[in-house]
């Protein structure tokens, strides 16, 4: 099976090496980090990626911010972008999904889930 | 040799006066007696050779019909003698599914318990390492705040630092920073969290109060503590592994708070917390 590339977007360091940890149960997945919604956006004109994995609540640019920024992007506007976050409301969850967002998970996390919801997303056995 | 006499009357010698015309005559009578009865048995001994012919053909066909029969009775036998042993083997299937389906859900919810169980030491080790990650204490106390709210789930908390016997509190989460007053080492639920040297200190009577106090200690230094006000909306309750990361926040979170300040105080680039920070 062919290799897919992951964007983690992530302001937290403790959250993002959680969820790089979570994600290396999938073999096929090759994991980038991203400190924050800017720092996603540069390392998104470096490569074709497969999932975007991303916070709401990150400083200079929001995941909200930066899933629209994405729609728009012609590379990448249909990749699938999964958003996981502490914001656990229903107004929130709808937002993100309107805005584009495929996937929604509130933290605190585990691992078993994020790694269903990425292989539904990438059609992974 | 004694030769009986006939009886009178009944003698075949024919009477004196008997001609020779009557005596052919009678001769022939005689033997057309003789012939017709001979004719009779012959044709009794026909009719009956026809009968054991018949006879014998019924017997043979009876014995054909019995034979079939027979043969059919065994094959029916061999038949349901297999059928017997194919219904023991589909028994003994079904039975040998049963055992691997109930093998494979119990290996299923195996795997699943030990991804929990890999997921959640994961989130220690992480937690633990990323504690341990810097000796700013800014750096731990902020580690504190973010582990207190991605991985437990904590919506609103304060995070306090001692300070000699007052506890002042330099994070907070979910609430003012300025809305929150110094502890005192021993009082109220806060500062008494360090008696009774429990790991955290659960407490749901007062709502207004913390849910949960975390004491940071190591040995007998008070080096702060974690309290808990709120959870997340999405999070209903602590859960078990929740109690296992609040034990390791009271145990590795005090020691990575003593270090950092310890190394901030001798580098003196940090000055230790005081309220002056807040």
């Amino acid at each position: 099976m062919s290799e897919r590339l992951c964007l983690v977007v992530e302001d937290s360091p403790m959250m993002r090496q959680l969820l790089v940890f979570a994600l290396a149960r999938i073999k096929v997945l090759k994991v980038v980090e991203a400190d924050d919604g800017v720092d996603a956006l540069r390392k998104l004109t470096t490569a074709k990626f497969d999932l975007i994995i991303t916070d709401i609540n990150m400083p200079v640019l929001d995941g909200l911010k930066l899933v629209k920024k994405i729609r728009s992007d012609e590379v990448h506007k249909d990749v699938p972008i999964m958003i996981v976050t502490t914001e656990g409301s229903a107004e929130d969850r709808q937002r993100a999904l309107q805005l584009g967002a495929n996937a929604y998970i509130t933290k605190p996390i585990q691992a078993p889930q994020v790694i269903a919801k990425v292989k539904e997303l990438l059609k992974l056995p | 040799m004694d030769r009986k006499r006939p009886a009178r009357g009944t003698s075949n010698r024919p009477p004196r006066n008997t001609t020779k015309a009557d005596l052919v005559e009678k001769r022939r009578e005689l033997l057309e007696t003789y012939f017709e009865n001979g004719r009779q048995i012959a044709s009794e001994l026909v009719a009956e050779l026809d009968a054991a012919r018949k006879r014998i053909a019924e017997v043979e066909d009876e014995n054909t019909r019995l034979r079939m029969q027979l043969k059919s009775d065994t094959a029916i036998r061999d038949l349901l003698t297999k059928i017997e042993a194919l219904e023991s083997e589909r028994r003994e299937l079904l039975s040998r599914t049963s055992e691997v389906e109930q093998r494979a859900r119990s290996e299923i919810e195996r795997a699943m318990a030990v991804e929990s169980e890999l997921s959640n030491l994961a989130s220690l080790y992480v937690a633990t390492s990323q504690l341990h990650a810097s000796l700013d204490p800014r750096d731990v106390v902020a580690t504190l705040g973010q582990l207190l709210l991605q991985f437990v789930g904590a919506g609103a908390y304060v995070v306090y630092s001692a300070e000699g016997d007052r506890l002042v509190p330099v994070a907070t989460e979910g609430m003012p920073l300025e809305s929150v007053t110094e502890a005192i080492v021993g009082q109220g639920i806060v500062g008494g969290a360090f008696i009774g040297g429990a790991p955290f200190v659960v407490r749901t009577e007062d709502r207004d109060g913390p849910m949960v106090v975390v004491p940071l200690r190591v040995g007998e230094q008070v080096v702060g503590a974690v309290a808990v006000f709120a959870l997340l909306e999405q999070k209903t309750e602590l859960d078990p592994f929740d109690h296992e990361l609040l034990r390791m926040v009271s145990a590795q979170g005090a020691t990575a708070l003593a270090a950092a300040r310890l190394s901030a105080a001798a580098s003196g680039s940090i000055p230790p917390w005081s309220s002056a920070e807040r």
